[in-house]
């Protein structure tokens, strides 16, 4: 899962960056409102942090103009205006969630799994897949009751197959779900990581389908 | 303050005038009739008087006396009378025995006639003229006719009254002129008075301009007025946005700083950055809310209310809840939408924050006032509870920065609208929040 953070504050977008990392998710960083424009505009990340106060564009003419331009992304308002005409004013611009400062660096992990799930048509917070379970809010991994040891990028593969179970998903996909902008892209590596994947689980829920990607079905019987 | 409205002082200012210009020109049209029936009478008595002297005769002594003479100088009672003086020989028509004590003035010369008062039998008033004649064995010859004046008095008292009920209607379809022209003259005064009523209950947002020239002149500046007050206040408020992203992203990064130090010291200071952003919030909530002064706003309830719980829906979707609302027939509030966001808005949060599953929000009017209810099924609060957490700056929980404040805030807002905020046992078996507000007049 790959998140944009937009944040004009050096040490704040900084931390932002590394706890979102440390809990597994790939991180894009925008340091002000025309690079915000142009990143979400470009990449197709699972959900992005947006500052208001962004320089050069407002963080809320940032969010009228993705929405404007058909970016759908599931957007968390970070924000130092507690009022609520502004919360108001942020969802009618297309806001999803609202995370006031100061905050709990977990509180944004915790709102962005939450967000990113339902953004995938997912209500329960642990999604299931035969013995296989994720638990979003915990960002982790069980099989058969048993903690399945993933590294960041197996996880992200994992979690952005299990939030769109049962659909044909390209290597080029998963490639850009699963790394930031300045990371290297091999498709071959994509198919190394499913493979470990696989071993690393006790039925194989990870199809492969010729010539067009990977498809996560529940075993059968 | 003088008391007295502009429609007052024109009707009365116009009222003293007429009274003055009236009272003048009915006395000069009084002293030229007077003048003008005196002057008829005087004349008539020097024709009579003339008349008189054609007809003096000498008698054998060679005395003069009145030969000729109109009947009515001999008739008793008449009123007629003539005086004829030859040095100091005086004779008299009947009944004139009176004049013969009257002082006759002496005209300048022969043929001229000089007019006087005279008092006649039994004190009648009497007008007489007095005709110089030429001199008789050298001694001056005045012949003096003298009629009862009475029948001139009468003929002024007359004509006053006539000319007091002609002024005094004339005088009425003045006032009523004036009264007529005042309230037309001042109409668009009224409108502008009316239009500027709109615009404080907020069903306009400036006065219109279809005005004659002048007073459009007043509504252009009026609309000024309220367009840099709107602008003034939209700056403060933007300013302190500002100073509250600029303060709380410092402090956002600063907790982070002590988060991440992960020892007791660490602990402390994300608590006292999380008292300073409580601090910030509360002060500021306060310099960016409330009634701007002149009571122009206007916003709508139901609006606001939906508005909201599509927010919280949002906020709170991980604990599906389900909010219900009854709001039919709800008043619109006569303050800021902002600021009733602020309301609604925080008491819904605070709800949906404790809630077990159901929260009601309830919209109703009492009398002028907006009543809003805000009801949770949480485990509520007690007494003690309930008086701490509408206290400023006061939060009872510690669920994370930013949350707790909402009902101290809510508490202000209503306050500075004149209303206040309640707390109270839902009947859902949480809090009950009740504020009152005023509400927008229907229309």
């Amino acid at each position: 899962m790959r998140i944009l953070v937009c944040e004009d504050q050096p040490d704040l977008r900084r931390s932002l960056g590394r706890t979102l990392e440390g809990s597994g998710f790939a991180v894009d960083h925008a340091e002000d409102g025309m690079e915000a424009l142009k990143y979400g505009l470009a990449e197709p990340y699972d959900a992005i942090v947006l500052d208001l106060g962004l320089p050069q564009i407002d963080g809320m003419s940032v969010l009228h103009r993705w929405r404007e331009e058909g970016c759908h992304t599931p957007v968390l308002i970070l924000t130092a205006r507690s009022r609520w005409s502004d919360k108001l004013a942020g969802f009618n611009a297309g806001a999803d969630d609202f995370v006031t400062k100061p905050f709990e660096m977990d509180e944004v992990v915790l709102r962005l799994r939450a967000l990113i799930r339902r953004s995938a048509g997912q209500s329960s917070a642990v999604l299931t897949c035969g013995p296989i379970r994720l638990y979003t809010s915990e960002g982790r991994v069980s099989d058969n009751g048993m903690p399945v040891d993933l590294t960041p990028q197996e996880f992200r593969i994992f979690t952005y197959l299990m939030h769109h179970p049962n659909r044909i998903i390209s290597r080029q996909t998963l490639a850009q779900h699963v790394y930031d902008r300045h990371s290297e892209r091999e498709s071959n590596v994509i198919d190394v990581l499913i493979s470990r994947i696989r071993r690393k689980l006790s039925v194989n829920v990870i199809q492969t389908v010729r010539g067009q990607g990977y498809r996560l079905t529940p075993p059968r019987g | 303050m003088n008391a007295w409205n502009l429609e007052s002082r024109l009707v009365g200012a116009a009222l003293v005038w007429l009274v003055i210009a009236g009272g003048l020109g009915g006395a000069a049209l009084s002293f030229v009739f007077r003048e003008a029936v005196v002057a008829r009478f005087d004349t008539k008595l020097e024709a009579l008087a003339e008349g008189l002297a054609s007809g003096l005769e000498r008698n054998a002594d060679g005395r003069l006396h009145v030969g000729r003479a109109h009947p009515n100088f001999a008739e008793s009672g008449a009123g007629w009378y003539w005086l004829l003086e030859v040095g100091d020989r005086r004779t008299t028509s009947t009944d004139a025995a009176a004049l013969e004590r009257y002082p006759t003035p002496l005209p300048a010369e022969v043929g001229a006639v000089r007019a006087s008062e005279a008092a006649g039998p039994d004190g009648v008033p009497l007008r007489a003229a007095t005709l110089r004649l030429a001199a008789h064995d050298g001694a001056p010859v005045r012949l003096t006719v003298a009629l009862d004046r009475r029948d001139i008095d009468r003929e002024i008292r007359s004509f006053a009254g006539l000319l007091a009920v002609a002024a005094t209607g004339l005088g009425l379809v003045l006032v009523a002129g004036v009264v007529l022209q005042v309230r037309f003259g001042l109409a668009p005064l009224r409108r502008l008075k009316a239009d500027l009523a709109e615009v404080e209950t907020g069903r306009l947002e400036a006065v219109p301009e279809a005005y004659p020239s002048d007073i459009r002149a007043v509504a252009e500046a009026i609309n000024g007025v309220l367009e840099r007050d709107r602008a003034l206040t939209a700056w403060a408020r933007k300013s302190a946005g500002n100073l509250a992203h600029a303060l709380k992203t410092e402090l956002a990064r600063l907790r982070q700083l002590a988060r991440e130090r992960g020892d007791a010291d660490g602990d402390e200071l994300v608590a006292a950055t999380d008292r300073i952003a409580g601090i910030v919030d509360h002060h500021l909530s306060r310099a960016t809310v409330g009634p701007g002064g002149h009571g122009l706003a206007r916003a709508d309830t139901r609006a606001v209310i939906a508005a909201v719980v599509d927010g919280v829906e949002r906020l709170f979707a991980e604990r599906a809840l389900a909010i219900e609302v009854t709001d039919d027939g709800a008043p619109a509030f006569r303050g800021e939408l902002q600021d009733l966001e602020e309301i609604v808005g925080n008491l819904v949060e605070n709800a949906c924050r404790h809630a077990a599953g159901r929260v009601a929000v309830t919209a109703r009017a009492d009398g002028d006032r907006l009543i809003l209810v805000v009801e949770d099924d949480g485990a509520g609060l007690d007494d003690e509870a309930r008086g701490r957490v509408t206290r400023r700056g006061e939060r009872l929980d510690e669920k994370g920065p930013g949350a707790g404040l909402g009902l101290a805030i809510v508490s202000d807002l209503a306050e500075l609208y004149g209303g206040g905020l309640r707390l109270d046992t839902s009947s859902l078996g949480g809090l009950a929040a009740v504020v009152d507000l005023p509400a927008a007049r229907q229309g």
